[in-house]
Formats: C-alpha cells, structure tokens, sequence
C-alpha cells in the first residue's frame, strides 16, 4: 500500500480524535475595515466588532457589537449583528461538514487497512 | 452552454500558464501552475436564459449523480446472477439478458467467459474486450485529465456576451480568491456564483466518478478467474458506468425526479 | 392605541425561526407610510371600487361568466419566446387551445385569442401598457376585446407577479409554467379530461394548529374552522372533512393530495417554508406546507426536517389528482417574488433578495402537472400570507370573502371568476388605505394599528393567484343536474415522451471528437501488452493515491485554514494574479476558516455602513468554498480507498 496515503489515513485517525476536542470550543470572531473614498481598505488595521465562542455541547457566550441611537441609549447594531450571526450559523455548519469527512477517513482507514 | 454532463465536463480545459506580459499572470514557480484548468462559460444576454442555461447543467450534474448512485445495485444483481449460474451462453445475445440493462449485457459480452459460461482461456477474457486498446486509452486520458482538475490551479471565469463578470481561482484544497467588475448587478453576482457552483460540484462529481469506476471495477472483476483481473476489467468498468451515464441523460425526462 | 403584535405566516427552514418576527403595529405602519403607492394604479382602483360597489363583477354587465361563448378565452405569452419554443409550447397545450377555442367560439370567433410575439407580454409592460396595445382602456372586461379570462403562460422573471396581479383586477387570470413541455402536455391533458369526469361533492380543509404558535392558531380558529361551519351549514349536498390540530399530519396530508382521500375541492392552512437566499431547499422546497408534525418554536429550535412538511418531492408516482382545485393558505404557497420589499422597509437592510430569481412552487407545479392527472388549479399566495386577512383587530373575522369564494367554487363558477372576491376586496383596500394615507399627509393622527391592519389586508389580497387555467371549475354535477359519480378517480392518458435519442458515440474526455464503438475484429493481446497494460494502469493509480494523500494530510494540518477573499476592480483585464493574490484589484472582504471551525472574518465598511451587498457576496463564496472543501475531502478519501484496493497484490 502506497505510504503516502496511508500514514496519511492514520494521522487522519488521530487528527479525528484531536478534531472534537479542539472544535469543541470554537471562535468565530467579525472585524471591519473602512473602505476610503479611493476605494482602498487596509486589512492590517481591521477592528473587531464581534465575537462568539461555541461549545459542542450548546454552550456559547458572545461579544456583540453596540451603538448609541439617536435618544443616545446603547442598543444592538442590528445589521453588525446579523452578519456576525450570519458568520456564526455558517461556521458551526462548516464545523459539523468537516467531522462528517473527517469521520469518512476513519472508516476508510477500515476498509484498506 | 450544456446538453449532457459529458459536455459540462468537457467544459474544463487544460490551459498552458499565460507569460508574464498578459494579463493573467501566475507569477508561480510551481510547475503544476505552468499548466491549469479552466472553466469558462459565456452565457447569453438575456437572464432568463444565462439562468436557464445554468440550471440545465445543474441539473445534469443531479441526474449524473443519481446515475452513479444507481451503478452498484445494478452490478450487485448482475454478479449475483452470474454466479449463481443464472447466465449461460445464451447471455451473449442481448435479448437473452432477461432483466438486465443494454450495458449490463455489452458488459458481459465484452468480458467474454463466465462461470458456466464459455471456457476461461489464459489471458483469453482480456482479449475479448472489443476496442481494448482504445478503452484503456480513453481511461488513462480521462484518469490524467481528473487528476490534473484536481490537484491544478483552477480558473472559473463567467462571461455575459464575451464581457467578463468575475473570475475565481480556487486551488486545490478549496481556497477562492474571486475578484468582481464593480459595476454588476445582483443577477450578474448570482450569475457567476451558480458557474462557480456547477464549476466546483463538477469536480466533485467528476471524483465521484472516479470511485464510482473503482467500485464497479472491484465487482466486475469477481467475474475474471484471470491473475491481475482487477486491472484489466478498469477499461471495461470506464465504458460501462459511462454507458449508464449516457442512458440516464437519454430519459432524463422520464427518471425526473418526483416534485422537480 | 392598541399594541397587540401582528404575526407572519411562514417559517425559515433553515434556521427553525419565523420568517418575520411579530413585528408592532407601528412598524408596519412606518413600512405603509414609507412605501410609495402609484397614484394612476390607486385611482383606478378607486375608480374599479366604486364600480363594484354598485354590484357590477369582473366582466361587463350582460355577459354569463360561466359561458366562455360569451365571456372569451385567450393566452398570453411572452413577446421573447422565440418562434421554436412558442411552437413547441403551443404544440404541448394543444388539447387545451383546442378545447378552450372551441368553446370560446360558440358565437364569436374572436372570443378565442393567442397573444404572442408583439402582442404577446413585453418586458416592462404594465397591466394598462399591455391592454391599451389591444386597444383597451380601464373598465369592466369587454370579450369583445380582449377575453375576459386570460392564462399566462410563462415564469414570473418572464411575465412578472405584478402584471398577473393588476391584470387580476379586471379580468380573470391564471398562471402556468414548467419545466417541461411534457408537464405542460400534461396539464393540457388533465384540464380536457377532467371535462368529462364528475366527482363526488367532498372539500376537506386541513388546519394546521402548530403548538406555541400564533399565527396558525389564529388561522385555525379564526379561519379554517369557522369557514368549515360555514360550508357545513350552507352547503348541505356536499359532505365536509376538516382535519384540525392533532389531525393535520403530514402522512394525512398525503392522502387529501393524491392518495385515496383526494377530495374534488380542498383547503390547507398551515406555516409555509421559506428558505435563505439561495439555499439549495429554496427552488425545491419554498412555500411547502408545514404540518403539524412541527412541534412549535419553542420545542423546536432548529432546521425544519423534510419530515414536517409536505412538498412536491411528496406527491407519490401512482397519486391520483384529476379534476383536484385547492386553495392554500400558506407563505409562498403559490410562489416567491425576488425581491422582498417590506423586509427591506421595515428592517432598513439594503438586502431586498428573497430569491436569486422569481419563482413558482414546486408543490403546486407538481400537482397541476402530474403524469397521471394533474389537478385543474391551485390558488395560493405568492410571498408572504398575512394572518390579518381574515382577522382584522376590532372587526373580528374577515372571513365573507373566503365564504363567497367558496360557494362560488361549489356551484360549479369557474376559478377565474370564483376568486374575483379576492380582487374586489384588494379594490377596496387599496382605497381605503390611500384615503387613510392622504389624511395622515394632510396632518391626521395615524392609527398605527388601523394603518398596519389596512397594508396587510391590502398585500395579502392581492398576493393571491391562480396557477392553472382560470376558466377551470369543480369537476362535480352541475347544478341542477345529478350524474353518475366515478367510483374510482381516473388517470389520463400517459403523455408520450420523445423517443430517446440515437446511441451516443463513446465519451472522450478533453473536448475531442468521441470515437464511437464499433463491433470490429477483436484484438489479441500478447503477453507483453498485459503487462504493460497493468504496469501503465498502476503507475497512473499510484501517483495519484500519492497526491490525494499528501492533500488529505495538508487539509488536517492544524495551521491549514480555508481562505476566501473577495475582490472587486473597475478593469477586470488589469487583473493580475501573483503570489496568491490579485493585483490590481481592490480587496474587499476575507475569511479565515481552520480546521477545527475557528473563523476570522473581515468585512469592508464604507461611511459607517457595511457594505452589505458585497458581503453577501462574499458569504455566498465562503459557502461554497466550506462546501466544495468538504465534499472534496470526503470524495478524496472514496476514490483514494477505491484505488489502493485495486493496488493490493
């Protein structure tokens, strides 16, 4: 059997196992950048705006992103928010996408093994 | 833009890497981005059609992926049949396949010797397999083809009338650098977002293919007694699935799926 | 003033939430004050109101709408289907055309008419652009004309909702369109045989009442019950089935549309689906009735399972649906706009896409179109369904237009003419809430509850359409008369489908000509040409097990991150691409995505205001890059498994 592939299936094996426990806290974290009238963004300088951190086990906690209304009260940054949230949905699926495949190399690491 | 799924396929074209003074320069020394692959559609003016058209090849590539799903039961049934001795000589003449499908029975009539069938010759089967030498070369061709589509830079441009949208390059490990003409609209951004679709789920499919063969070359080859019959029934598991491909576009309209 | 929240039909299968939250009265009321209305469409309106008001219907005084000899029939195509498809889509309705013409031409040959090329739809027509063309003005239906029914044929980018809508008003018009011409033969098909079958005289109504859930409680208690009584009490030859609540199960569902329970009129009221822009259950799914299997929001907080709702994919094979009229009350039910206005009012996003296109839906395509005979017409809604329809604060019940509709079907009136209701109620909204506008510019004190009730009422009567020929009605006795019922509902004539097409030579990959497959003498290998035959086949595997598992193992490698950037340029041939990146682009908008789903993402804000137009943009992208990732990983790994198998010794 080819090396390559399958210490590469066995590494995917273990990587399998580090997978739930790395993702089973995970990140996702907004920035903005200002687009200037030339059109030109310096992403180095990008600010953040929001940030969520998901358990696998439902928990999350977040950092959302606040402005003053004109009554000069805080509230949510709807449109901020929704796209943050929009981020979070998307990669909490990406993140179940992902173990799903991941898990496919351990079964192939079953067939050929 | 697409009649088939063979023809979506043919869609991506292996382009030698632009040099340094044209306007889409890799500037890489990987050999791999001396050559990569290049999906280009242009669609017509009108909306509805450009949408139509793009539709049409998703749909081919749906139908193509229920023809594949359909190619191990059908080759289970075809086994099985032939090992429980169900299948004799008479199975040669098509209409003695009682049950099975027009490719099932060229597949067995290519494989020549079944259990029960006519004597195995050494290296006999092999040399039963009609145009051999040029299924064989069809596969290495379409194997060196997939391999490259793969594992290449690859380059998805969307055209409305010979005028540029967008282009994507996306390498092989799925990452997307897009970039947009500022002034399109939002049919125009959903329109290079759907060949962007088709481009990356054909690749996909085209893997799925792949397997697919290789599954169907596993189960063909429980039919060969020959040494080394794995390799040798490759070719023939090529025509076959192609052949179930090109019947599933044939009545397309009657396997439409329920509900559209 | 009151503050009672006003509630949506329509769930968001991909999330599990509303569609639209309850929103308060005054939002709603800033949406009606800040939405422009068109003051030549208001006056006619007006004008058509009084009119109706005075007791004259959709076509002129004198003219028997049952009579087609003396009401007229005509289709309308669009002037942009070329010669080839207009033949063939008229070549595919052609038992339909014939039918209707000869029923329409009892007196008048004129009274059948085929509006295509220049006089078929152009694009950008207006309802009055469109009639004056036919030299027509606003006024009562003259089939001396124009028919007074009139059958759209095309998708709604083609022939867009709101012609069908303002067209609606004044005559009595229909929708179809499929994928197909063979649907389209079908439909024909049914809607001729379903001339000659007689039903027996059954409605069933399906109320859905999901748990937690106001807005199907309101319609169930508020709508499908009382209009049951209704119809129970008014129409005693007829035998009334009402699923309700723990009844209005999906499976149940199965059997009123085209299992052995198919009654000849049927009336759903139920949540309908909507899917996020683009997402792959949108075409498919949107507007599919949700059962009562959805346990409610609060016990179900997440993505809505195929399970809980019924859609076209849920029409069975052998499922029986001739001579079949149904009226959904559902989101989307008949079919989805592309642009979503209010949310844009009311939400001030920048985003107005509910869809990357108009569309039909799926559920009542497929049942018009069945192979084995469709149903005669579908009324439905297109966008949002407005509970404030039938429920209207302090007046209660708004259910007379539903009642009258109903009888009307019941007698045997034609579909087109049954839901003219509808169309006079919309007449007398639009007046009422134009008045209502004008005062509150004069410098009225708005009644927001007033206003909101006005606008949802006003929407929603308009958003309803027929898909199906409007001249169609219940395939039961006419009255007066008692036939012989069927004891079995019958199927059409299977619609032939084109012979298939000749054998195809052999696929050669590469754009090359195919080399097709001949019978020619077999060759013989020698021993040599085996092998090398294997060594060849092996060294292409080989090599290619070797790049697929050097892939797996960079994409598991924790640094790896998935990256999507989004660029934009005003001359796409200055573009180059180096290093990894474009040049001479402007970079907009990346993403980071690692392994284990950590995200970073930067998103451009321009004055303050993200640059949201772009920024879906460039989700769609990271969507399709996570997909395509995946889906590779995963096919990878198959065909690399596949092919070390066939390597073993």
């Amino acid at each position: 059997m080819p090396n390559e592939f399958d210490t590469a299936l066995r590494n995917a094996a273990t990587s399998v196992a580090k997978y739930v426990k790395d993702a089973a806290m995970m990140q996702v974290e907004t920035h903005y950048v200002e687009v200037s009238a030339d059109g030109s963004a310096d992403f180095a300088s990008a600010r953040p705006v929001a940030r969520t951190i998901i358990k696998l086990d439902g928990d999350s906690e977040a950092v959302v992103p606040m402005r003053r209304n004109e009554a000069g009260v805080m509230e949510v940054d709807g449109g901020l928010f929704e796209l943050h949230q929009e981020n979070v949905t998307t990669a909490i699926e990406y993140r179940a996408r992902i173990l799903n495949a991941l898990l496919s190399t351990v079964m192939a690491r079953r067939q050929t093994g | 833009m697409t009649e088939t799924v063979f023809d979506l396929w043919a869609t991506w074209k292996a382009v030698p890497s632009p040099q340094p003074d044209q306007p889409f320069f890799f500037g890489l020394d990987d050999p791999a981005a001396q050559e990569f692959s290049l999906f280009e559609v242009d669609l017509p003016a009108g909306p509805w059609s450009a949408a139509e058209q793009l539709e049409a090849a998703q749909t081919a590539l749906d139908q193509a992926g229920r023809a594949l799903g359909a190619v191990p039961g059908r080759l289970d049934r075809l086994v099985g049949q032939a090992l429980a001795g169900n299948l004799g000589p008479a199975s040669f003449a098509l209409g003695g396949t009682d049950g099975l499908g027009p490719a099932e029975a060229e597949l067995l009539a290519s494989l020549g010797g079944l259990p029960g069938g006519p004597p195995v010759e050494s290296y006999g089967l092999a040399e039963r397999l009609p145009d051999w030498k040029q299924s064989q070369k069809e596969f290495l061709e379409a194997f060196e083809r997939l391999q490259k589509l793969l594992t290449h830079l690859a380059w998805v441009e969307t055209r409305v009338d010979g005028a540029l949208l967008a282009r994507t390059v996306v390498d092989w490990s799925g990452d997307l650098d897009t970039v947009w003409g500022k002034r399109l609209d939002a049919a125009q951004f959903e329109l290079h977002r759907r060949a962007l679709q088709v481009a990356l789920s054909s690749r996909v499919a085209l893997l799925r293919l792949l397997t697919t063969v290789l599954q169907a070359t596993a189960k063909i080859s429980i039919l060969l007694s020959t040494p080394g019959a794995q390799l040798l029934a490759l070719p023939a598991a090529w025509r076959y699935v192609n052949q179930i491909l090109r019947e599933f576009e044939t009545y397309r309209a009657i396997t439409a799926p329920v509900g559209g | 003033m009151n503050d009672e929240e006003l509630v949506f039909n329509g769930i968001d299968g991909a999330s599990g939430g509303y569609l639209l939250p309850p929103l308060p009265p005054s939002q709603i009321a800033a949406v009606a004050r800040g939405e422009p209305m068109d003051k030549k469409e208001v006056k006619e309106l007006e004008g058509w109101y009084q009119f109706i008001s005075q007791g004259h219907f959709g076509v002129r005084e004198g003219v028997d709408p049952g009579d087609l000899s003396q009401a007229g029939w005509g289709v309308i195509f669009p002037s942009s289907a070329d010669t080839r498809r207009l033949d063939t889509l008229r070549e595919a309705l052609g038992e339909l055309l014939s039918l209707r013409q000869e029923q329409a031409t009892g007196q008048h040959e004129h009274y059948f008419k085929v509006y295509s090329g220049p006089d078929g739809y152009r694009p950008g027509d207006s309802k009055q652009d469109w009639l004056t063309r036919q030299g027509v003005g606003p006024g009562p239906a003259n089939p001396d004309k124009v028919p007074y029914y009139l059958l759209l044929v095309g998708d709604p980018e083609e022939i867009p909702y709101r012609f069908q809508y303002q067209l609606d008003v004044q005559y009595a018009v229909g929708r179809i369109h499929f994928d197909t011409l063979e649907d389209f033969a079908r439909y024909a098909r049914s809607v001729v045989e379903a001339e000659n079958i007689t039903l027996p005289k059954r409605v069933a109504f399906f109320g859905v009442a999901n748990p937690d859930d106001r807005a199907t409680s309101l319609s169930s208690e508020h709508l499908i019950q009382p209009l049951a009584d209704f119809l129970t009490e008014k129409q005693p030859d007829w035998t009334i089935d009402s699923l309700f609540q723990e009844q209005a199960m999906k499976n149940n569902l199965g059997q009123l549309i085209g299992g052995p329970e198919t009654p000849a009129l049927l009336f759903t009221a139920s949540h309908g689906m909507g899917f996020p822009f683009g997402d792959v259950r949108q075409l498919p799914h949107q507007g599919a009735l949700l059962c009562q299997d959805w346990p409610g929001p609060q016990a179900w907080k997440q993505s809505i399972p195929t399970d809980f709702y019924f859609s076209g994919e849920d029409i069975l094979q052998d499922a029986r649906l001739l001579g079949l009229v149904a009226f959904h009350f559902a989101c989307y039910g008949a079919g989805t706009p592309h642009q979503d206005e209010f949310a844009r009012q009311a939400f001030k996003s920048s985003r107005a896409e509910i869809a990357p296109h108009a569309f039909l839906a799926r559920l009542p395509q497929r049942m018009l179109a069945h192979p084995k005979g469709g149903a005669l017409a579908v009324v439905g809604h297109v966008e949002r369904a407005w509970g404030y329809s039938f429920f209207w604060g302090k007046a209660g019940q708004q259910l007379t237009v539903f009642e009258d509709t109903f009888q009307r079907l019941m007698r045997g009136e034609r579909v087109g003419f049954a839901t003219e209701k509808f169309n006079e109620r919309y007449a007398e909204l639009s007046s009422d809430l134009s008045s209502e506008l004008d005062e509150i510019e004069a410098g009225g004190t708005p009644d927001d509850y007033q206003l909101a009730g006005l606008w949802t009422a006003n929407n929603d009567a308009r958003n309803y359409v027929v898909l199906g020929d409007p001249a169609v009605k219940l395939a039961i006795s006419p009255a007066g008369e008692s036939r012989a019922v069927q004891d079995e509902r019958p199927t059409i004539v299977e619609v032939a489908s084109p012979p298939p097409a000749p054998a195809q030579p052999d696929f050669t990959p590469g754009g090359a000509m195919p080399v097709p497959v001949t019978d020619g003498a077999v060759e013989y290998l020698s021993l040599d040409s085996f092998k090398q035959i294997q060594t060849n086949v092996s060294g292409s595997l080989q090599n290619f097990v070797a790049r697929l598992g050097d892939f797996l193992s960079r994409a598991l490698e924790d640094a790896t991150s998935l990256e999507v950037s989004t660029y934009v340029s005003g001359n796409m041939n200055a573009v180059k691409y180096e290093g990894g990146r474009f040049s001479g682009g402007q970079l907009r908008a990346v993403t980071y995505i690692k392994i284990d789903g950590d995200t970073l993402i930067c998103v451009p804000e321009e004055d303050g205001e993200v640059d949201t137009t772009l920024w879906k943009i460039h989700m769609d992208m990271v969507a399709q890059a996570q997909a395509s990732r995946a889906d590779l990983l995963k096919a990878a790994v198959s065909a690399a498994t596949g092919m070390v198998n066939l390597l073993k010794p």
